[in-house]
């Protein structure tokens, strides 16, 4: 049996902050926003909006649009570092609740950022396919305004809140193909929460990290399906700025095929590349290359084939 | 050694709207158009092309021309 992706929802909160307002606090002027950063506006969740809400409001339309009901889903893995609470007990245990899971629907956390979409496509199908499972959800719902500080320039115009939720099923419209993952865990300080418990961002650490192990993962990716850059539609960068895209771009070779789309509600960190998934995939798209990277720092890379009738 | 013209290459490569020949060398390169952004791009691409290592705490000694060609050239001889 295999598992592959068969739907994907998402939620973005109705409230956003401007950057062009921001920008005016934060020494940064409106050509650096628009050409270099991206986001124009960062979504912002309710002030007792929860990280299992929002999750729970990307599960939804799932159930409603598509043929599955909560009594069917066998297992959900929540991607977030931002848990309701303290993180104890996990937030996916506090989501089972609120979708009136089964109790036999195994739930657990998956603690990674910008790279645990990926990772989470890797660990959900292959839990499920060991065990037989033919129906699970992979959710990510990491709010980083909980833990943004709005004066600090190098994070504040970055991140917007948002959550989805992908239905892994055995029968679907994405095989899960080759994958590739890493850690540089030597510079792990260089996206951290302090004891303050506000984000700090070195961007000089971060970018140069991106910059020169995404390249020879897609690469990696690529050499283990024996296909060229050329056989793939569309690359699905984390959308960590426009200027992190469009570096990858061209130090990939792929001009073009590496679409920005987060200028309405910033980096949603896990939320990212499924959103892009979700709403800006042609239908004649039949090879894709995920990529997704940051905390850790960590990235994972994997393609997606359509499978056609 | 790396010269100016090696920087002024990279800066053609790597930065959108700036025309590298025009920047004097001891320019910094804030008051030239080049943001932290495409700063770090540049300093990226010398560490790549001429085997150096450029540490944060010494991006601010090469923030132009000239600082780059004397921070890089001294490291190759030191090494």
């Amino acid at each position: 049996m295999t598992i592959g992706i068969r739907k994907v929802c998402s939620y973005l909160p109705k409230d956003a902050v401007s950057n062009y307002n921001q920008a005016q606090h934060l020494d940064a002027t409106e050509d650096f926003i628009r050409d270099k950063i991206g986001m124009l506006h960062l979504t912002r969740k309710g002030p007792s909006e929860e990280t299992s809400d929002m999750a729970m409001r990307a599960v939804l339309p799932v159930f409603e649009e598509e043929n599955l009901t909560p009594e069917q889903v066998e297992c959900l893995i929540l991607v977030t570092q931002n848990p309701d609470g303290k993180g104890l007990p996990h937030t996916s245990a506090i989501l089972h609740n609120k979708l009136n899971l089964p109790e036999s629907c195994v739930v657990f956390d998956l603690s990674l950022g910008c790279s645990g979409f990926v990772h989470g496509l890797v660990v959900v199908k292959s839990f499920m396919e060991q065990l037989g499972l033919k129906n699970g959800l992979l959710v990510t719902s990491d709010p980083y305004s909980k833990v943004i500080d709005p004066n600090d320039r190098d994070t504040a115009l970055l991140f917007g809140d948002g959550a989805t939720a992908t239905w892994l099923s055995d029968e679907f419209i994405w095989d899960i193909k080759e994958s590739d993952f890493g850690t540089v865990s030597n510079r792990n300080d260089a996206l951290r929460v302090t004891s303050e418990h506000c984000l700090t961002m070195n961007g000089r650490g971060v970018f140069n990290f991106a910059a020169t192990h995404i390249p020879s993962s897609v690469e990696r990716v690529l050499r283990k399906s024996g296909i060229i850059i050329d056989d793939v539609d569309l690359i699905l960068l984390h959308q960590g700025s426009r200027y992190i895209v469009e570096t990858l771009e061209k130090r990939i070779g792929v001009i073009g095929k590496a679409p920005f789309c987060a200028a309405e509600y910033g980096n949603t960190v896990s939320s990212s590349i499924p959103m892009m998934l979700s709403e800006n995939v042609p239908d004649d798209a039949q090879r894709l290359i995920l990529s997704g990277f940051g905390v850790g720092l960590a990235w994972a890379t994997c393609l997606l084939e359509r499978k056609n009738a | 050694m790396l010269d100016r013209e090696n920087i002024l290459e990279i800066i053609d490569e790597v930065v959108i709207g700036i025309e590298a020949a025009s920047i004097a060398d001891d320019t910094d390169f804030k008051e030239c158009g080049i943001d932290s952004l495409d700063h770090a791009n540049v300093l990226l691409a010398i560490e790549e092309q001429f085997g150096v290592n450029i540490p944060d705490e010494d991006v601010d000694k090469c923030s132009s021309i000239s600082g780059i060609i004397s921070y890089v050239n001294n490291a190759r001889t030191i090494k």
